[in-house]
C-alpha cells in the first residue's frame, strides 16, 4: 500500500473512526484500525463488535494494500504533524508515515486477522433527512436509558405508519415520543428498535446530511451511508413496554408558562436541588406556578413564575435534571405542563408543537 | 441431547486450541439454538444441523471465517455424527424473562397494589401472611380449612373462630391469612389484627385520657376482629368487660371475631364464665406441631420466600434437625448470610455444617440444661446398652450406632465442642465426632426409624 493523504483529511477521519474502537479490547486487533487503499480511495475502518465504522477520506493511491495500525497511535500521531501531506506506506505489518522531514514505523497487524466490517449498502430501505434525524436527536434519543440493566430501554422505538413515523425513547422515569412526517418505508416493518447510541453518534458525524438506510434482516443490522461513511450497527430485540397505555388521556390540572422565565426558574432551584436528590417542588396556583427547592443543608429556596393554570391547588415534584432536559429540547416560547395528579405522570409539551410530548414520572412526596 | 451441554463440551474443547482472548471475544456469548438432525425417514439421523446463535452479525462473521472447521470438528467429536454449522444472529434471551419495572411503567400497579398495602397497614396486618404461601399438613388441616371457610364467609361460617397450640406452628399466620383474604376482596371492609396485651394497653389509654367513646367506636363497628394471644387479657376485669361488650356488638352486627391462644378456652384461668361460654359457642380448633413433611414443606416456602433455591434432600436435612418453624426460618437467615457472604452453593454439606454449627448453640439460647451424663444414660436405656458397653472400643453396629447418635445428640442438642464430645464418648478423636455428626444428620431426613429414636431419646431426658 501507498497512499498520498492530506492531514486535515486524515486526522478528521481518524478522530471519527476512533470512536468505534474497543476501549477494552481482550484482542489486540480491535482496538486498530483498519487502513484500506482501493479504486483511489482510502478507507477507514473500526469496529467494537456491536458497531463497525467504514469512513473515506479522499486520497492519491499510489499502490493498492490494507493493514490495520493501533488507532490512539496511529490519531495521536496525525494530530501533531503539520497540515500538508502525509504518505503513508506498508511493508508486511509496518506502516511507514511521513510527512516532510518527519517520519515514523508503526508497527501492525495483519488485516486478515480484522473482522470485515461492511463498506456499502447493497440496498436502501428509506432515507431520513438530516431535518428528522436532528429533531429525533434532539427530542427523544436524551430519554433512553443510559446502562446496559435492561437493554430494551437503551433503543429508540421508530413505530412506521402510512405517513408518519413515531419516534419514542424511555429510561422508565420519563418519555419522550415525537412524531415525524415520514415517508412509508419500503420494507414490510412496523417497529424498528435502533440503540440510542448509534443514533448519537450517527447524527454527531453526519450533523444534517441526509443518510440512506438499509435493513439487514437476517444479521439484525441496521446499516446507515452518509456521503463519506458507513455506520453499521446491531438492531436490539425484544418487546418493547407498552408505552401508549401510560400516556394520561384525562388530565385535569393544567398549567402554561413561559419558557424562559420557567428555565431561570427551575435553574435557580437546582442550586438547592442538587442537595437535595434533585427534588423541586411544583405548587400550582391560581395564575402562578411556585417552583420550591429546599436542601437539608442549605435552605429554601422559592420563586414564582406568572402562568396560566386550570385546576390548581396542587403541588407535584420532579427531577429538576429531568425537566431541563425537557426544556433543553424545546424551542417554543411557551410549554404546558398536564397532570392528573400528584402521583401521576407529569405531561410536558411545547405549545406550539402536538407532535412531541414528554411525560416525567414525579417523586412521591410526603406531606 | 441437551444442547447447553453439548456446546459447552464443544466449547471446552475449542478452547484448548484458541488464546483466551480469541475465546472470549468470539465464542464466549454463543450458544446452540437448535439442532436438526437430516436424514431419510424413518432412518437414523447420521448428519445433523447445528444453528449456532451469536450476539451480533460482526461475531457471526468472524466466526464463520475463522473458526468453521474447528467448531465443526469439536462437534464431530463430540457427538460423533457428521455436523452441519449455521450461524445465526441471535442475542441470548435471558432465563428469567425480566419486566420492565420502573415508576413509569408499574405506576397503575403500584396504585393498587399501594391501596391494600395501606389498607393492611391500617388493619395493621403483616402482608405476606396468606393462605397461598401457608403449608397444610395433618396437623393443621382442620385449622386451615376452617380459616379458610371463615374467610369466604365472614361471620357465617364459625363465630368466633379460635386456633390454640404452642409457639410457631402458624396460629397468627391463618389468623392474618383470614385478614389478607378478607381486604384483598373488601377492600373497604373494616378489619382490625390486635394483640392481646396492645388491646389492653388500649383500653388503659382510653380510660386514663377519658375518651373511651373512641375506643369503643373503633372496635364495636370493626367486621373483622382479629385478637391474638387472648390470654393476655385473662384475670383483667375491666379489660374482659370491654372485650365482652365488643365481642357481643361485632357478632350482632354480622362481624366476624378470630381469636388465638397458647391454649384451649377451659384452661385459661381467671377468664370471666361468660367470655369462656361464648368462646366455647363458636369453632374451636387446636393445632399441632408440624411434622417432618409439613417443616420440609415450610422450609421450602420460607426458602423461596428468600429468594433461595433448597433442593428437597436439603430442606429435608432442615426439617429432620429442626423441629420449630420459626427456627427453621431463623436457619434459613443464617444460611443466606453464609451463602451471600462466601458465594457458595446450598448443599446438604454446607447445610450440615451450619447445622452443627448452630443449632441448639446459636438458635436456641435458653435451652434446658442437660448434663452431658444425663444424655449418655438417656442413650444407653434406650438401647439398653451398657454405658461402658457404650463407650468402650467396639465398632460392632449394635454399638457403633448407639454411640453416633450420642455424639450426634451432645454435639447438637448440647453444643459441646467437637474435642469435648470425643473425650466423652471414650477418648475418640474429633474427627471421629465430625464423621459421626455428618453422618447422623444426613441420614435423619431418609430415615424415620432414626428420627423415632431421637425423639425417644429426648423423652427420656425431658
Amino acid at each position: 500500500m501507498k497512499v498520498k493523504v492530506l492531514q486535515e483529511d486524515l486526522l478528521k477521519g481518524l478522530s471519527c473512526v476512533s470512536r468505534f474502537v474497543s476501549v477494552r479490547a481482550q484482542l489486540p486487533v480491535l482496538s486498530n484500525i483498519l487502513l484500506k487503499a482501493e479504486k483511489g480511495k482510502l478507507k477507514l475502518g473500526a469496529t467494537n463488535l456491536e458497531t463497525g465504522i467504514v469512513f473515506e477520506v479522499g486520497a492519491k493511491v499510489e499502490e493498492d494494500g490494507l493493514l490495520t495500525v493501533p488507532a490512539k497511535v496511529l490519531l495521536e500521531l496525525t494530530a501533531n504533524l503539520p497540515p500538508g501531506q502525509i504518505t503513508l506506506s506498508s511493508e508486511q505489518e509496518q506502516l511507514k508515515v511521513s510527512s516532510g522531514s518527519f517520519q515514523a514505523q508503526l508497527s501492525g497487524i495483519l488485516a486478515s486477522e480484522f473482522p470485515s466490517i461492511p463498506d456499502k449498502l447493497d440496498h436502501t430501505d428509506f432515507t431520513i433527512s438530516g431535518d428528522v434525524l436532528q429533531l429525533i436527536n434532539k427530542q427523544v434519543v436524551f430519554a433512553a436509558a443510559q446502562d446496559d440493566s435492561r437493554p430494551i430501554l437503551t433503543g429508540v422505538l421508530f413505530k412506521f405508519s402510512e405517513d408518519n413515523l413515531r419516534a419514542v425513547a424511555t429510561d422508565g422515569f420519563r418519555l419522550s415520543s415525537k412524531e415525524l412526517v415520514f415517508k412509508k418505508i419500503a420494507a414490510d416493518k412496523k417497529t424498528l428498535l435502533v440503540p440510542a447510541k448509534l443514533l448519537d453518534e450517527l447524527y454527531k458525524i453526519v450533523g444534517g446530511q441526509e443518510i440512506k438506510v438499509a435493513l439487514m434482516e437476517r444479521e439484525k443490522q441496521i446499516m446507515s451511508e452518509a456521503e463519506s461513511l458507513v455506520l453499521t450497527g446491531r438492531l436490539l430485540e425484544g418487546d418493547y413496554p407498552d408505552f401508549e397505555r401510560i400516556i394520561p388521556k384525562n388530565t385535569p390540572h393544567k398549567a402554561s408558562v413561559d419558557r424562559e422565565a420557567f428555565v431561570r426558574a427551575i435553574r435557580a432551584a437546582a442550586v438547592f436541588a442538587r442537595e437535595a436528590s434533585g427534588i423541586i417542588k411544583l405548587v400550582m396556583e391560581k395564575d402562578k406556578i411556585i417552583v420550591v427547592a429546599e436542601s437539608p443543608q442549605y435552605g429554601r429556596e422559592e420563586s414564582e413564575v406568572e402562568a396560566r393554570v386550570e385546576e390548581g391547588g396542587i403541588t407535584i415534584a420532579f427531577n429538576y435534571r429531568y425537566i431541563l432536559d425537557f426544556l433543553n429540547s424545546v424551542t417554543g416560547q411557551e410549554i404546558s405542563i398536564e397532570t392528573e395528579g400528584p402521583t401521576a405522570p407529569g405531561v410536558f409539551r411545547d405549545t406550539k408543537d402536538p407532535s412531541y410530548l414528554h411525560l416525567i414520572m414525579p417523586f412521591k412526596i410526603q406531606n | 441431547m441437551d444442547t447447553q451441554k453439548l456446546w459447552k463440551d464443544v466449547l471446552e474443547t475449542i478452547k484448548v486450541s484458541v488464546s483466551g482472548a480469541n475465546y472470549s471475544t468470539w465464542l464466549s456469548q454463543t450458544f446452540i439454538i437448535s439442532v436438526k438432525p437430516v436424514g431419510e425417514t424413518g432412518l437414523p439421523a447420521d448428519r445433523q444441523v447445528v444453528e449456532i446463535g451469536c450476539p451480533n452479525a460482526f461475531i457471526a462473521d468472524g466466526l464463520e471465517k475463522r473458526y468453521f472447521t474447528l467448531i465443526q470438528d469439536s462437534l464431530n467429536q463430540v457427538t460423533g455424527i457428521k455436523n452441519e454449522v449455521v450461524f445465526s444472529v441471535q442475542q441470548i434471551q435471558n432465563e428469567t424473562k425480566k419486566t420492565i419495572e420502573s415508576p413509569l411503567f408499574s405506576q397503575n400497579l403500584q396504585s393498587e397494589e399501594k391501596s391494600l398495602e395501606d389498607d393492611l397497614k391500617k388493619a395493621r396486618i403483616r402482608p405476606g401472611f396468606t393462605f397461598e404461601n401457608f403449608a397444610v399438613s395433618s396437623s393443621n388441616q382442620m385449622a386451615h380449612a376452617a380459616a379458610d371457610a371463615v374467610s369466604k364467609n365472614i361471620g357465617n361460617a364459625y363465630n368466633p373462630l379460635f386456633f390454640w397450640g404452642g409457639v410457631g406452628i402458624g396460629k397468627t399466620h391463618l389468623m392474618l391469612a383470614i385478614g389478607n383474604y378478607f381486604l384483598r376482596h373488601n377492600p373497604d371492609g373494616k378489619a382490625l389484627y390486635v394483640m392481646g396485651e396492645e388491646f389492653t394497653t388500649e383500653i388503659v389509654e382510653a380510660i386514663r385520657n377519658k375518651n373511651t367513646q373512641e375506643f369503643k367506636k373503633r372496635y364495636r363497628s370493626l367486621k373483622l376482629l382479629m385478637l391474638d394471644d387472648v390470654q393476655f387479657i385473662a384475670g383483667k376485669e375491666k379489660v374482659q368487660e370491654e372485650f365482652f361488650h365488643t365481642f357481643n356488638t361485632i357478632l350482632r352486627e354480622g362481624g366476624q371475631v378470630v381469636l388465638t391462644s397458647d391454649r384451649p378456652p377451659t384452661e385459661i384461668q381467671k377468664l370471666e364464665d361468660r367470655l369462656r361460654n361464648r368462646f366455647e359457642a363458636g369453632m374451636i380448633v387446636d393445632i399441632s406441631p408440624p411434622d417432618f413433611e409439613l417443616r420440609t414443606a415450610i422450609s421450602l416456602i420460607k426458602a423461596q420466600q428468600k429468594g433461595m433455591m433448597l433442593d428437597m434432600d436439603v430442606a429435608q436435612a432442615i426439617a429432620a434437625n429442626i423441629d420449630n418453624p420459626r427456627k427453621i426460618e431463623g436457619f434459613l437467615t443464617r444460611l443466606l448470610a453464609e451463602t451471600n457472604s462466601f458465594k457458595e452453593k446450598i448443599t446438604i454439606e454446607l447445610v450440615n455444617k451450619i447445622l452443627g454449627k448452630t443449632n441448639g448453640v446459636l438458635i436456641t439460647p435458653q435451652r434446658k440444661a442437660t448434663l452431658p451424663q444425663e444424655l449418655i444414660d438417656a442413650v444407653c436405656d434406650y438401647f439398653s446398652l451398657g454405658k461402658r458397653k457404650l463407650l468402650s472400643d467396639t465398632r460392632t453396629r449394635p454399638v457403633a450406632h448407639p454411640r453416633q447418635i450420642l455424639m450426634y445428640l451432645l454435639r447438637v442438642e448440647l453444643g459441646l465442642p467437637l474435642q469435648e464430645v470425643g473425650r466423652l464418648v471414650g477418648g475418640r478423636d474429633h474427627t471421629t465426632v465430625m464423621h459421626a455428626v455428618g453422618k447422623i444428620s444426613t441420614n435423619l431426613s431418609t430415615n424415620g426409624g432414626l428420627r423415632d429414636d431421637i425423639l425417644g431419646i429426648k423423652k427420656y431426658i425431658s
